[in-house]
């Protein structure tokens, strides 16, 4: 079954990503609501840094992150999905990249998250460069 | 021919971008050639970069024209 296409929301910002966000817009239809965010550990490589910098293709990442979260979420019969990833100097424990995913059910929900975060780690033009002691 | 080098490939060459001499349009092969021989330190490179052309990835038979926007996308690590 084909389903439509979800409401997506994908950013790419060099501004901390804030602890708490608005959840993608309620929907009728939704039974679970799954976020998702990705920190910078403290260790790289066994030593410990204080923060990573990552490295952006903005053009074409933010219009591959927004095909992966209309693809995937329409694969998963989502009904809205939230992609920000951040770029530059990312400090310990900051966010570098934020899920968020309406669906009708848990499974979608998981689901989607997961693919979105797997094919971005594969396609989106986005590089870890530099881990900053 | 503008090319656009991010992460590893703008390490090796030491700047963000550069424009080759190229005027026809040309396999993703041969643009390989043409970066190699520019940038000889991009060599090993060329196995696991993709070759992006106007913000999409490059296959075999793409061609690329000298006024599109083509970029070395060595293996990403986002997300």
């Amino acid at each position: 079954m084909q389903h439509p296409p979800p409401l997506v929301d994908a950013r790419l910002t060099e501004e901390p990503i804030p602890p708490s966000l608005p959840s993608p817009p309620p929907l009728n239809e939704c039974g679970a609501v799954l976020t998702f965010r990705r920190v910078v550990r403290g260790t790289h490589e066994g030593k410990p840094i204080s923060a990573v910098r990552y490295e952006v293709y903005e053009k074409m990442a933010l219009a591959k992150i927004t095909e992966i979260a209309e693809a995937l979420g329409r694969n998963h019969g989502a009904l809205a999905v939230t992609v920000i990833h951040r770029h530059g100097v990312i400090r310990v424990g900051e966010t570098v990249v934020y899920v968020a995913v309406r669906a009708p059910t848990r499974r979608a929900a998981v689901g989607c998250v997961d693919d979105i975060i797997d094919v971005m780690k594969r396609d989106a033009p986005i590089w870890r460069v530099e881990a900053m002691p | 021919m503008k090319i656009l080098f991010f992460a590893q490939a703008e390490a090796i060459t030491g700047c963000d971008h550069a424009r080759l001499d190229i005027d026809r349009a040309i396999s993703v092969d041969e643009l390989w050639d043409a970066v190699i021989a520019a940038f000889p330190g991009l060599g090993p490179l060329r196995r696991s970069t993709r070759i992006a052309c106007n913000g999409q990835y490059a296959t075999a038979t793409t061609r690329l024209g000298p006024a599109d926007e083509i970029a070395l996308i060595p293996p990403v690590s986002g997300g």
